[in-house]
């Protein structure tokens, strides 16, 4: 319950925050379009991050570092957070007086007034983050088999997000935009390296079915 | 307790860094919007020095402005940037208009 509450604070700080200054700046200003490229670049900062905590989780990097419960829970929290990020992100546009964007137009992939494939792209990415997230909570409705290849979307969520935003994102030309795309890219790759090359039976500690502290608490 | 601790911590560290994100985009796009004190100072130097301009791309309406700013921002992203920059003193319905979709 805690934790909801402190979700919805944050979901609805950043909303209020986000919300009250694009309807101040009457919809004409470039203030709905910095919002959106802030919370784009936050969202994908996010995602890396849950991506990188989740490959740790599964390589078993993450135990030296994080007691298996909180990097589970902070796995989910994560997701959670760039799910909020990425509204902020899309809704934002709805305010932008520059591009006619509409609810439609944020949701459905390359109808998009602006660039509509590398948009179309990160409306694809956007969803299937939203997948992967709801797959966690219906993890013991559709079973462990069909949870994991769900799971795996968020590889091509990541993949999606950072082809959108280097091809879409304006701030693609500035150092430290490019420098999180390459820190990114090189940490998210060698950390997939090491699970593919590392021994199957050392990363599969939950696959005979066992419930796992993520399952358990939502 | 210690899992609320730090999803607080989290949380806050990502509104920090989104607020400071926002700030930077914001500053970035300042620095770089072209300044109209600029372009008339560098039109009245041309002027003074007797010199006629060659036929000039630059827009001379607020209309073909915004016409210009919408075929830059057909291009690249930070074209886009640019041509936003550009083109928002010129807002106007006409420039909207332009734009559309």
């Amino acid at each position: 319950m805690r934790a909801s509450a402190m979700l919805a604070l944050c979901a609805g700080t950043i909303a209020t925050v986000s919300g009250g200054l694009a309807l101040r700046a009457g919809g004409t200003g470039p203030e709905a379009w910095y919002i959106s490229r802030a919370s784009g670049l936050v969202a994908f900062t996010l995602l890396t991050a849950n991506v990188v905590l989740g490959l740790s989780m599964s390589t078993g990097i993450g135990k030296r570092l994080l007691a298996a419960r909180m990097s589970y829970d902070l796995h989910g929290f994560l997701s959670v957070l760039t799910l909020v990020f990425l509204a902020v992100h899309g809704g934002s546009l709805l305010f932008d007086g520059f591009f006619a964007f509409t609810p439609l137009t944020v949701l459905v992939p390359f109808v998009s007034p602006y660039a509509p494939f590398w948009t179309g792209l990160g409306v694809v990415a956007g969803w299937s983050a939203a997948i992967v997230a709801a797959s966690v909570r219906v993890r013991s409705r559709v079973g462990y088999r069909t949870w994991r290849q769900l799971h795996y979307l968020s590889f091509a969520a990541y993949v999606l997000a950072m082809l959108h935003g280097i091809s879409a994102g304006s701030d693609t030309a500035v150092a430290g935009v490019q420098a999180l795309y390459l820190g990114s890219a090189g940490l998210v790759t060698t950390l997939l390296l090491v699970r593919i090359l590392a021994p199957r039976n050392s990363r599969r500690p939950t696959a005979s079915g066992a419930r796992t502290p993520a399952a358990q608490g939502r | 307790m210690t899992t609320n601790w730090l999803r607080a911590g989290v949380a806050g560290i990502v509104l920090a860094g989104f607020a400071g994100t926002w700030g930077y985009i914001r500053s970035v796009d300042d620095a770089s919007a072209p300044q109209a004190e600029t372009v008339s100072t560098l039109a009245g130097a041309v002027t003074a020095a007797g010199a006629t301009p060659p036929a000039s791309p630059t827009p001379a309406s607020p209309s073909s402005a915004a016409t210009s700013a919408a075929a830059a921002a057909s291009t690249t992203p930070t074209a886009t940037a640019t041509a936003r920059a550009t083109a928002a003193p010129a807002t106007a319905p006409g420039a909207r208009t332009s734009r559309g979709s």
